[in-house]
Order: structure tokens, then C-alpha cells, then sequence
């Protein structure tokens, strides 16, 4: 029974050793971006962009608006981070070692999500000036323009995977990989996923391109300063962090990383390179292919008029889905062939 | 069972999400109480890194004189350092032994 205690003790350890190092990874992963984008900054604009690092804020004193709501302002931030733990904990890619075992249900991350918004916008509200309102509000436009492609997906690749005769539960991202179930699907399938893929990356939420996934710009908000701006800028960056890697993980080539570890014998090693492997993989999309979708999306936006721009992605949604339902229908006629 | 919310899909073990979640808000809670009624609302102390910013300008510089500054500096001022560096050596030699 000791052994047992102490074995479940451990492998609950290295399970948070390894969220707090995607925690890391992601920190580090926006710390390279906003680097190059102040190189890029200073050298279109010619001024000297105001960058403020992360830990700096944990070296500053705490201070919040006056006729704000003090445990809120302080404490939200802390609940929100802790929210996102949850989705942490139930990613099995995060930790190998699920510790909430709903069998990484996306129905169900996505609401732990929400409980992680809702905690930021209480903070952001009870800071109780028009500069929080301004973002609280931004936040909002900002989630309802991710979720919409992200809950797009993950239905129109459920109905997929029922279609093809998955036992189980369709939502569970241990099914949403192209490596895995749907290695059968034709180029249209294919398309319609890679739509997809640029559809939720270009709606990583963003205040604008030089500030990354940062949730206030600086010099924002001055007055709210401290440990909970410090908390609420991690809590943005992580988040954005584990949207690109659900969205990495369903294009993630895992079949040939799983026939490359098969040499290496021991299971523990393999599972490291995997983690490794993935989690750079992760940082790369974050470095390169989300600022592409940025950019790409909104010259696409600047080509429309100014009352439709906003609603470029609602068609590219649209067409992901067309096309995933044409995969649909080219499958039932395979299978009512045979 | 009330902390295990089963669905058509999914189960839902409420005792384990609570306890993560509570954990980590725990921890959260603890820093930001700390910084705010402890340590005069700062969470790290002001060390010199204003020195190093003004002397080494590239990012790169400043990055490994922060990591000397933080990980090596602490192990020269301790008088043992050295007894414990050995220490450590000996004892990473001992699991590469046993591990094989």
C-alpha cells in the first residue's frame, strides 16, 4: 500500500512537471515572437517598440484602478490559470499520464475553456474602467470568432468518424488525427481539414500582430499592474498555446514518429522523444505558421469591403464544411458500393 | 455517483477535476496573496537587473547573465559548493552505474 502511495505520488509529479513544462515552452515560445516582432516594429516604424517582458511584471509592485473590486481583480486571474490547468490535466499528448481521464472529451475541454474565459472577463470587469471594458469586449469578439471554426471542426469531424463506424466517443481527440482514423479520407477531406486548420489559427486571439497573444497591449490598462496583469498575460499566452497544439495534434504525423521510436526499445524513451518531438513541434506552428494565418487572413480581409471583412472567416468555416460533408457522402457511396 | 457525471460520451470525474483545479488555484492564490501582503506587492525582488540591462544591450547576453546570475552565482557563494558539487557528481555517477 506504501509502494502503491508513493508510485501514484510520483507519477502525479512528473504529470505537473510536464504541464508546467508546456507551461515553459509556451512562455518561451511568445518570448521569440515578441522579440522579432519588436525587431520588426523598429525597423518598419523606426520607433522604439515599448516591450515589457513577462517576469518583469512579477517584479512590480501590484496596483489596481481605483473603484476596482479588489479579491476579484486579484484572485480571478489565479482561477482562470487554474481552469487551464484542467485542460492540462486532461490532454493526454500534455502529460502521458491523463490525470482527469475523460478520454480528452473536446466538448468538454472547450467548456472547461469557457470557465477559464469567464474568470478573465470577471477580472477585466471588475477592474471597473472604460480601458477593461474596451478588452473585456475585445475578448468576447475575440472567443466567439475562435470558437465558431473550432466547434465547426470538431462536429463536422465527429460526424466524420461516425460515419466510418468509430466505436466510442466521436470527440475525443484521441480519434482526431489525420495519422489515425482518418487516414482514409480523400484530398477533399483533407482540404476541408486544412481549411479548418488555418481557420481556428488565424483566429488565435490576438489585440494586435506586434503584441502576439498577449491579452493587453502595453500601456493598456496602466493602472493594473503587478502579479494579476503578470497572471492575466500568462493566462492569455498559455491559452493560445494549447489551441495551437490541439490544432498541431490533428495534423501531427504521430504514425511516423511511433515507427521512428520503435527502435529505440525502451518505452520511456520513446514517449520522451514523442513529448519532445511534439512540443517543438507545437512552438513551431506558434512561431510560424499562426503569424501566417494572421497576415494572410487579414490582407484577404483588407481586399473586401469594410462591412464584410468580419465575416470572411464565417465562409471559410462554411467551405470546410462543405467540403468535409462532400468526404461524407464520397465515403457512404464507397461503403454502400462495397 | 454524484463525482462521476457519466454522459452518452464521456465521463466526467468531478472529484479529480476539482482536485487539479483547486490545486493549481490553491498554489495561484498562495503567489498573488504572497506578493500582495508579504512582500509589498512584489512577488521577486529587484535584483540587479537593471545593471545588466544597461551594460549588455543584446538579448542573448543579457539571457546568460541573468541564467549566471541566478543558477551558477548561488553555488560559488555557498562555503560547501564545492563538497556538494562532488556530492552531485557522485551521485549521478551512482545512478548511471545502477541504471545501466
Amino acid at each position: 500500500m506504501t509502494t502503491n502511495f508513493f508510485s501514484a505520488v510520483l507519477q502525479y509529479f512528473n504529470a505537473w512537471l510536464l504541464m508546467l513544462s508546456t507551461l515553459a515552452a509556451a512562455v518561451a515560445a511568445e518570448k521569440i515572437y515578441l522579440f522579432a516582432a519588436a525587431m520588426t516594429e523598429r525597423r518598419l516604424s523606426g520607433r522604439e517598440p515599448m516591450i515589457r517582458s513577462l517576469r518583469s511584471f512579477f517584479r512590480t509592485e501590484i496596483t489596481l484602478p481605483q473603484g476596482a473590486r479588489l479579491n476579484f481583480a486579484l484572485y480571478c486571474p489565479a482561477l482562470a490559470f487554474a481552469a487551464l490547468m484542467t485542460i492540462c490535466a486532461s490532454i493526454p499528448f500534455c502529460t502521458y499520464i491523463p490525470i482527469i481521464d475523460n478520454g480528452a472529451d473536446i466538448i468538454q475541454i472547450i467548456q472547461f475553456m469557457l470557465l477559464s474565459e469567464l474568470f478573465i472577463l470577471l477580472s477585466l470587469c471588475s477592474l471597473r474602467t472604460a480601458g477593461a471594458a474596451e478588452a473585456a469586449r475585445a475578448e468576447i469578439r475575440n472567443v466567439i470568432r475562435l470558437l465558431v471554426p473550432l466547434v465547426s471542426c470538431c462536429a463536422a469531424l465527429a460526424a466524420f468518424l461516425m460515419l466510418s463506424g468509430l466505436d466510442g466517443d466521436p470527440f475525443s481527440l484521441n480519434s482526431f488525427s489525420i495519422a489515425g482514423q482518418m487516414t482514409s479520407m480523400s484530398l477533399w477531406g483533407f482540404s476541408g481539414i486544412f481549411l479548418f486548420v488555418f481557420a481556428i489559427l488565424s483566429q488565435t486571439p490576438r489585440r494586435d500582430i506586434f503584441s502576439g497573444t498577449l491579452l493587453l497591449r502595453a500601456g493598456e490598462i496602466p493602472e493594473f499592474n503587478g502579479v494579476p496583469r503578470g497572471m492575466v498575460q500568462i493566462w492569455s499566452v498559455f491559452r493560445s498555446f494549447i489551441v495551437v497544439a490541439v490544432v498541431t495534434y490533428v495534423i501531427f504525423p504521430s504514425n511516423l514518429i511511433a515507427g521512428f521510436n520503435s527502435a529505440l526499445g525502451i518505452s520511456w524513451r520513446g514517449q520522451a522523444l514523442n513529448f519532445l518531438i511534439f512540443w517543438s513541434a507545437v512552438v513551431a506552428m506558434r512561431l510560424f505558421a499562426v503569424p501566417f494565418c494572421w497576415m494572410t487572413i487579414a490582407a484577404a480581409e483588407r481586399l473586401l469591403p469594410r462591412p464584410l471583412r468580419g465575416s470572411l472567416l464565417y465562409v471559410i468555416t462554411f467551405i470546410a464544411l462543405l467540403l468535409l460533408w462532400y468526404e461524407g457522402i464520397l465515403f457512404s457511396q464507397e461503403a454502400a458500393a462495397f | 455517483m454524484l463525482f462521476r457525471i457519466a454522459t452518452g460520451f464521456f465521463t466526467w470525474d468531478v472529484y479529480k477535476w476539482a482536485l487539479v483545479f483547486l490545486t493549481a488555484a490553491l498554489i495561484v492564490g498562495l503567489m498573488v496573496s504572497l506578493a500582495a501582503h508579504l512582500r509589498g506587492g512584489r512577488l521577486l525582488p529587484l535584483r540587479r537587473r537593471e545593471e545588466y540591462e544597461e551594460s549588455r544591450p543584446f538579448p542573448l547576453e543579457r539571457l546568460a547573465a541573468a541564467f549566471i546570475d541566478n543558477c551558477v552565482s548561488p553555488w560559488r557563494d555557498i562555503a560547501a559548493g564545492g563538497l556538494l558539487g562532488i556530492a552531485a557528481l557522485t551521485a549521478l555517477f551512482a545512478v548511471a552505474v545502477f541504471t545501466g
